[in-house]
C-alpha cells in the first residue's frame, strides 16, 4: 500500500469539514484535511488584513455550535474562548434609540418607554422562543431519512423523533408548525407593536435569505438563530476571543491531537471515482491521493456538479441540484478605526460597544431594502448587524484602535446593473454612509476598509453565490430535502463519497452538526463505532 | 323539545353554508338555513348591481366545485349546467399583443411556440404536472384535516389515513408535494419557463387568498396547485362558468337542499347566536325573533363569528387572543362594468370566430404582464396602499349565458388588486372617503387604456365595490373572500386555528362551516362538506 494511502480524505477545511475529520480521527482513522487556501476555517476565519487590526473577515459572531461538540472535542483545551454579548442596540433615526441588555429591569423599562404592553409581552416571547428552540433540538442530531425507502438513514432515532413531535404540548406544536411556515414579521406581530423592536427581533428571520420580513419562511430562520446556546444559555450570542477563525483553530488543534493530517494550500481539483467508487483525490497541483472514504464539506453544486462528473450521478439528483437555491443576499464591510464609533444615541465608549448594534429601525424599513434587492440592486438604506470585536477582546485591534464587522444585506448576488467588480467601492459607501448617520465621527476614523461582496465571499471562501448557508434555509431545503429528497444522509450515490458540509441536514451557521452527523454515518458504514457518545449512541 | 327547536340552523346562505344544509337535511336533520341578504350564495351569489343585469357579487368562475359533490347533490337535476369556453384565460400584454392559454392543448402550444419554443414544447408536461400535484393536495384537502394534537387513539389513526392515502399516489410524487407547496410561485414558475408573459399569467393564481402577497412569496406554488384542483386545469387553473352566471350554482344549492327538507329563509339577519351555559341554544335575529336549534352552523368567517355573533366576553382571552391573530382582510375590489359592446381584441388566428375578440375573452382575461409587474403591485399593498398600476382579473359572464344583461350589452366583472382593506398611507384617508375608491377607479381605467384600448370607451355605467363594501355588503371580515389568508401557516390544521380544525369550536354546539376552514376559500364547497360529515359523525 502506498504511503499517502489515507482512511478518510476531508475536503475543504471549513468549521464542518474539520467537525467532521476530527470525528473520524478519534475513533482511529488515518485522516487528511484538504484546504485550497493557507488557512484553515473557510468562512470561519481570522485575519490581519490590515496591519495590527484582525478581522473576522466573514462570520463574526458564534451560538450554534453543539454543545455536545464543545463538549466532545475539548475544543476550551484546544483555545476556545466564548465571550458573551451581552447587548443588542438599535439606533433609531433623529437620536433615538433601543437598547436591550442582560439586565432584565432595566431592559423591560427600555422597551416600557414605546410601549408597556410589550415590555409585558418581552419575557413571554423570549420564553417561548426557548421552548421552540428546545422542542426543535432533537432534529439538530437526527440523520434525515430517505423518504424514498423506510430502510436506511437512522430509523430508531427517527421513532424517538416522531414520538418527541407528538409528545409536544398541543400549544408548543402549533406554535412549532406556525415557525415553520410564517413571516417572521407576522410571527412578531402577534407579541408587539414597537416597530423598533418587532424589527429587530425580525431580523434574525432575514439573515442569509434572499427573502423579505413579511416573506413567509422567515420565521423559521428565525428560529434557527435561536437554536444557539452558550454554556447552557439558550439564544446567547458570543464572541470568540481571537475572532471567528479561534473557533477553527480549536477545531483544527482537535483534530490534529487525535491524528488528522491538515494539508493548506492544498487545492483538490476532482475526486477520483473508479467503478463507481471514490478511490481519493486528485490536487490541482496533479498529485493523487487515495483514500477508502472522500468527504466534500464544500457546498452541493461543487460536491456533486465540480468535485466530480455530472455524468456519474442520477438523473434526479442532477436535476434536484439544478433546483437547488443558493441566491447569496449578504455583504461584509469591515473596518479598521483610529478610534471608537461614537453612537449619537448613545455617546461615548460604553458597553453598548460590546455587544450588537442593528441598523433596523422598523420592519418597513427592512422590507424596503428587501424590495431593491428584489429587482436586482442593493439595498440603498441596508439593514446592518454590527459588532466592534475591538470592544469585546483587545487582542483584535492595536490600543485605543477598533475594528468594526457589519453584516450587510442585502445584496444580491446577481445585479441587474453592472457587475460586483463595478460596484464593489459604492456598496462600501452606502454602508458607511447608512452607519455614519448614527455614528457621527465614522468617516474621520476610518483607516480601512474591507467591503465583501457576494461574488468576493464565492471567490474567497467558495460558497456558490456568496450564500452564507450553502444554500438557502427554506422548508423546500430542510431535513430530508437537503440538498434533494433521496440524496440527504450524507452518502452520495459514489459509493465511498460522503458529503459533510451546511448544505446537508441541519444546515449553515456555525454549528458543525452537519460535520458530525456525516461521521457518524462514514463510521457506521464502515463499521466503526462512533466516539463519544453520538446522537444514536444508548452508551454501552 | 318544542315544535320550534330545529336541528341545526345554518348563519349564512354561502354556498358552504348550503352545501352543509343540503348535506344535513339529507341525513334527516330538520335544517333552517338564514340569510341576511335578499338572495342566497353570499360571495358566491349574484344580485342585481348595475342595472338590468344580474351580476355575480364575488366569484364568477366556479371550477373549483367538485363534479362529485354536484353529483352527489343532485344539482343538474335542479337546472345547473355548465359553460367551459375555448379560451382558459387571455394576458393582455400591452401593444395589442396577447396570450391565450386555451382547452385544447394543441392550440395552447402552438399559441405558446410564438413565443418561446423551448416553454411551448414544456407546457404539456407542466399540465400534467399541475394535475398530478393538484391530485396529491387531495391526500390532505378531500378529507377532514389530520389533528396532529389529537393524542386520543382515534386521532392517532387519523395521522395514518394521509399516510396511507400517500402510499397510494407514490411517495416519489409526495416528496415532490412537499419540496413544491412552499416555493414561490416565480420559484416553481422559473424551474419550468423562460417567457415572462406566460409566467406572469400562471402566476396571478398564486395572488388568489394571497393576501398581500405578491408572486416572489414563499407558499404562492401551494396556492397555483390548490387553484387546480378539480376540472381539468389545462395548466392554468380550474376554470369552468355556471350557464347564467354563478348565482345559478346557489340557486341550484338552495333547491337542493330545500327538496332534501331544509328551509332557506333570505332577508333574515342573525344578530347574535345564543349561549346558555356555555352550549349555543339558537339565534337571536335582528328583528327580535329567537329560534332555537340544538346546534348552530355557522358559514360566517371566524373572527365575525366569534367576535360578533357569539361576543368575545364568552371566550377565553387566549382564544381570542388567536382569532385576533388570524390574518384576515380583503386585498381585492371589484370593479363592474356595463358596456354596450366588446372592444376589438385581435390575436393571431384572426377573423373573428373563436380566435377573435370574443373567444378569447370568454376565460379571465388579464392584466398580469409579468411576476415583476405583479410583484410591484404587491409592493404596493405591503405599505398600505392600493396598487398604482393593479392587476386586473377580468371576466365577462354575459359570454357564458343569456339573459345576463340587456340585449346589445355585455357585463364585465373585474377583479382589481391590490386595494387592501387597510390603508396606511395617503394621510390617514380610508375606504369612507370617495376619492381614495375614485383614485383606484382612475388608476384602472388607466391601466386598461393601456392594456385593452377601447372597453373604456364603451362603458356605460361602472360601479366599484371597495374591500370596505364587500364586508358591508357580504358581511366578509375586511371583505376578505377567502375568509383568512391562505398562507401555510393557515391551512389544514391551522385553519381557522390550531387545535380547532375541526369545526368545533369553544362553544359547545357551535360548529363553523365556512371558507374560513379547512380546506380553505374559493367555490369549493370542501369546507361545507367536511363540516356537515363532522357534524353528522359527531351526532352518532
Amino acid at each position: 500500500m502506498a504511503r499517502d494511502r489515507y482512511d478518510a480524505i476531508v475536503v475543504g477545511g471549513g468549521h464542518n469539514g474539520l467537525v467532521h475529520a476530527a470525528y473520524l480521527a478519534r475513533a482511529g482513522l488515518r485522516v487528511c484535511v484538504l484546504e485550497r487556501r493557507p488557512l484553515v476555517g473557510g468562512a470561519t476565519v481570522t485575519e490581519e488584513i490590515f496591519p495590527g487590526f484582525k478581522y473576522s473577515v466573514f462570520s463574526y459572531v458564534v451560538s450554534l455550535m453543539r454543545p455536545d461538540i464543545i463538549r466532545e472535542l475539548d475544543l476550551p483545551r484546544h483555545g476556545l474562548r466564548i465571550l458573551p454579548l451581552e447587548s443588542t442596540l438599535t439606533p433609531l433615526p433623529g437620536g433615538g434609540r433601543l437598547y436591550r441588555d442582560s439586565d432584565h429591569y432595566r431592559t423591560w423599562r427600555e422597551i416600557a418607554r414605546f410601549s408597556v404592553r410589550d415590555a409585558e409581552a418581552y419575557d413571554d416571547y423570549g420564553r417561548s422562543l426557548f421552548h421552540m428552540a428546545r422542542a426543535v433540538k432533537p432534529l439538530l442530531s437526527v440523520a434525515p431519512p430517505d423518504p424514498g425507502k423506510l430502510a436506511g438513514g437512522d430509523p430508531a432515532s427517527l421513532m424517538r423523533l416522531g414520538r418527541h413531535f407528538l409528545g409536544l404540548e398541543p400549544e408548543q406544536l402549533h406554535l412549532l408548525v406556525k415557525l415553520m411556515t410564517m413571516s417572521a414579521a407576522d410571527f412578531v406581530d402577534e407579541w408587539f407593536e414597537t416597530d423598533a423592536l418587532k424589527a429587530t427581533l425580525t431580523a434574525s428571520g432575514i439573515i442569509g435569505t434572499f427573502l423579505g420580513p413579511r416573506s413567509p419562511g422567515t420565521a423559521y430562520v428565525l428560529l434557527h438563530h435561536y437554536m444557539g446556546e452558550i454554556d447552557g444559555h439558550y439564544r446567547a450570542w458570543g464572541f470568540a476571543k481571537g475572532g471567528t477563525g479561534a473557533v477553527a483553530d480549536a477545531v483544527a488543534g482537535a483534530a490534529r491531537e487525535a491524528g488528522a493530517v491538515i494539508r493548506t494550500d492544498a487545492p483538490v481539483a476532482r475526486v477520483l471515482v473508479e467503478g463507481g467508487r471514490a478511490r481519493g483525490v486528485a490536487l490541482e497541483n496533479g498529485d493523487e491521493l487515495r483514500a477508502r472514504v472522500v468527504s466534500s464539506s464544500l457546498d452541493p453544486h461543487r460536491t456533486f456538479l465540480e468535485l466530480v462528473d455530472a455524468a456519474e450521478l442520477p438523473s434526479d439528483l442532477v436535476a434536484g441540484l439544478g433546483r437547488f437555491r443558493f441566491r447569496g443576499s449578504s455583504a461584509k464591510v469591515n473596518l479598521a478605526l483610529d478610534a471608537a464609533p461614537d453612537f449619537a444615541c448613545m455617546p461615548g465608549y460604553g458597553a453598548h460597544l460590546r455587544g450588537a448594534i442593528s441598523i433596523s429601525p422598523s420592519i418597513d424599513y427592512l422590507e424596503r431594502a428587501y424590495d431593491d434587492a428584489k429587482y436586482g440592486d442593493f439595498s440603498r438604506r441596508p439593514y446592518l448587524d454590527i459588532v466592534v470585536p475591538s470592544a469585546i477582546d483587545p487582542d483584535m485591534a492595536p490600543p485605543g484602535k477598533h475594528v468594526l464587522s457589519c453584516f450587510v444585506q442585502y445584496a444580491p448576488y446577481e445585479l441587474a446593473r453592472g457587475t460586483w467588480d463595478e460596484r464593489r467601492e459604492e456598496l462600501g459607501d452606502v454602508v458607511v454612509d447608512t452607519l455614519a448617520e448614527h455614528v457621527p465621527n465614522l468617516k474621520e476614523i476610518i483607516l480601512h476598509r474591507q467591503v465583501l461582496t457576494p461574488l468576493d465571499i464565492e471567490r474567497t471562501t467558495g460558497l456558490s453565490e456568496g450564500n452564507i448557508f450553502q444554500g438557502e434555509l427554506s422548508p423546500s431545503q430542510l431535513f430530508f430535502l437537503r440538498p434533494v429528497a433521496g440524496y440527504a444522509g450524507y452518502r452520495t450515490p459514489l459509493a465511498g463519497y460522503y458529503q459533510c458540509g451546511s448544505g446537508t441536514h441541519p444546515g449553515g451557521g456555525i454549528m458543525g452538526a452537519p460535520g458530525k452527523l456525516a461521521a457518524a454515518r462514514v463510521l457506521r458504514d464502515l463499521r466503526k463505532k462512533p466516539p463519544g457518545a453520538g446522537p444514536g449512541g444508548k452508551g454501552r | 323539545m318544542s315544535e320550534g327547536t330545529w336541528d341545526a340552523v345554518v348563519v349564512g346562505a354561502g354556498h358552504n353554508g348550503l352545501v352543509a344544509a343540503a348535506l344535513l337535511a339529507r341525513a334527516g336533520q330538520r335544517v333552517l338555513v338564514l340569510e341576511r341578504s335578499g338572495v342566497v350564495g353570499g360571495a358566491a351569489g349574484a344580485d342585481e348591481l348595475l342595472a338590468g343585469c344580474r351580476v355575480g357579487v364575488g366569484a364568477q368562475d366556479a371550477g373549483l366545485f367538485p363534479a362529485a359533490l354536484a353529483r352527489e347533490l343532485g344539482l343538474e337535476a335542479e337546472g345547473l349546467g355548465w359553460v367551459r369556453p375555448p379560451a382558459l384565460a387571455t394576458s393582455l400584454l400591452g401593444g395589442g399583443e396577447t396570450l391565450t392559454l386555451w382547452r385544447d392543448p394543441a392550440r395552447t402550444r402552438r399559441e405558446i411556440a410564438r413565443r418561446s419554443a423551448r416553454d411551448a414544447e414544456r407546457f404539456g408536461d407542466w399540465a400534467d404536472y399541475l394535475t398530478s400535484m393538484a391530485e396529491a393536495l387531495g391526500i390532505v384537502l378531500d378529507h377532514p384535516a389530520p389533528a396532529l394534537h389529537d393524542a386520543s387513539w382515534r386521532g392517532r389513526l387519523g395521522l395514518l389515513g394521509p399516510l396511507v392515502r400517500s402510499g397510494r399516489l407514490g411517495r416519489k410524487r409526495v416528496v415532490e408535494l412537499l419540496r413544491a407547496a412552499p416555493l414561490s410561485a416565480r420559484d416553481l414558475l422559473d424551474e419550468w419557463f423562460g417567457d415572462a408573459a406566460l409566467k406572469g399569467m400562471l402566476g396571478s393564481t398564486a395572488l388568489l387568498g394571497a393576501g398581500r402577497h405578491g408572486p416572489g412569496a414563499m407558499g404562492g406554488a401551494l396556492r397555483m396547485l390548490y387553484h387546480a384542483r378539480g376540472d381539468a386545469a389545462g395548466g392554468f387553473r380550474s376554470s369552468a362558468y355556471p350557464a347564467g352566471g354563478i348565482g345559478r350554482l346557489a340557486e341550484a344549492l338552495a333547491a337542493a337542499a330545500g327538496r332534501r327538507g331544509a328551509r332557506v329563509r333570505t332577508g333574515a339577519e342573525v344578530e347574535r347566536i345564543v349561549v346558555e351555559d356555555g352550549a349555543a341554544r339558537g339565534v337571536l335575529l335582528a328583528g327580535g325573533e329567537e329560534i332555537r336549534a340544538r346546534r348552530v352552523v355557522s358559514g360566517v368567517d371566524p373572527r365575525r363569528t366569534f367576535f360578533e355573533l357569539v361576543g368575545a366576553p364568552r371566550l377565553s382571552p387566549e382564544f381570542n387572543r388567536k382569532v385576533t391573530n388570524i390574518r384576515l382582510g380583503g386585498t381585492t375590489a371589484v370593479l363592474d362594468l356595463l358596456l354596450d359592446g366588446l372592444p376589438p381584441l385581435a390575436g393571431p388566428d384572426e377573423g373573428g370566430g373563436e380566435g377573435g375578440a370574443a373567444g378569447r375573452l370568454g376565460g379571465h382575461t388579464l392584466v398580469a404582464p409579468d411576476l415583476d409587474y405583479l410583484e410591484r403591485a404587491s409592493d404596493d399593498a405591503k405599505y398600505g396602499r392600493c396598487s398604482r398600476r393593479p392587476h386586473l382579473d377580468i371576466v365577462i359572464p354575459t359570454l357564458h349565458g343569456e339573459g345576463l344583461a340587456p340585449a346589445g350589452r355585455h357585463v364585465a366583472s373585474i377583479q382589481v388588486r391590490y386595494a387592501p382593506y387597510r390603508l396606511r398611507d395617503g394621510g390617514g384617508a380610508g375606504w369612507e372617503e370617495p376619492s381614495v375608491g375614485d383614485a383606484l377607479f382612475a388608476s384602472v381605467v388607466e391601466v386598461l387604456d393601456e392594456f385593452l384600448p377601447g372597453l373604456t370607451d364603451r362603458i356605460v355605467e361602472h360601479r366599484l365595490r371597495t374591500p370596505l363594501d364587500l364586508e358591508a355588503d357580504l358581511g366578509l371580515t375586511g371583505g376578505d373572500e377567502y375568509h383568512g389568508e391562505m398562507g401555510l401557516d393557515q391551512l389544514l390544521f391551522m385553519r381557522p386555528l390550531a387545535g380547532w380544525a375541526r369545526y368545533r369550536t369553544p362553544v359547545s354546539g357551535l360548529w363553523l362551516c365556512g371558507a374560513g376552514c379547512h380546506p380553505g376559500g374559493g367555490v369549493t364547497g370542501g369546507p361545507g362538506r367536511l363540516a356537515a360529515r363532522e357534524i353528522l359523525g359527531a351526532k352518532k
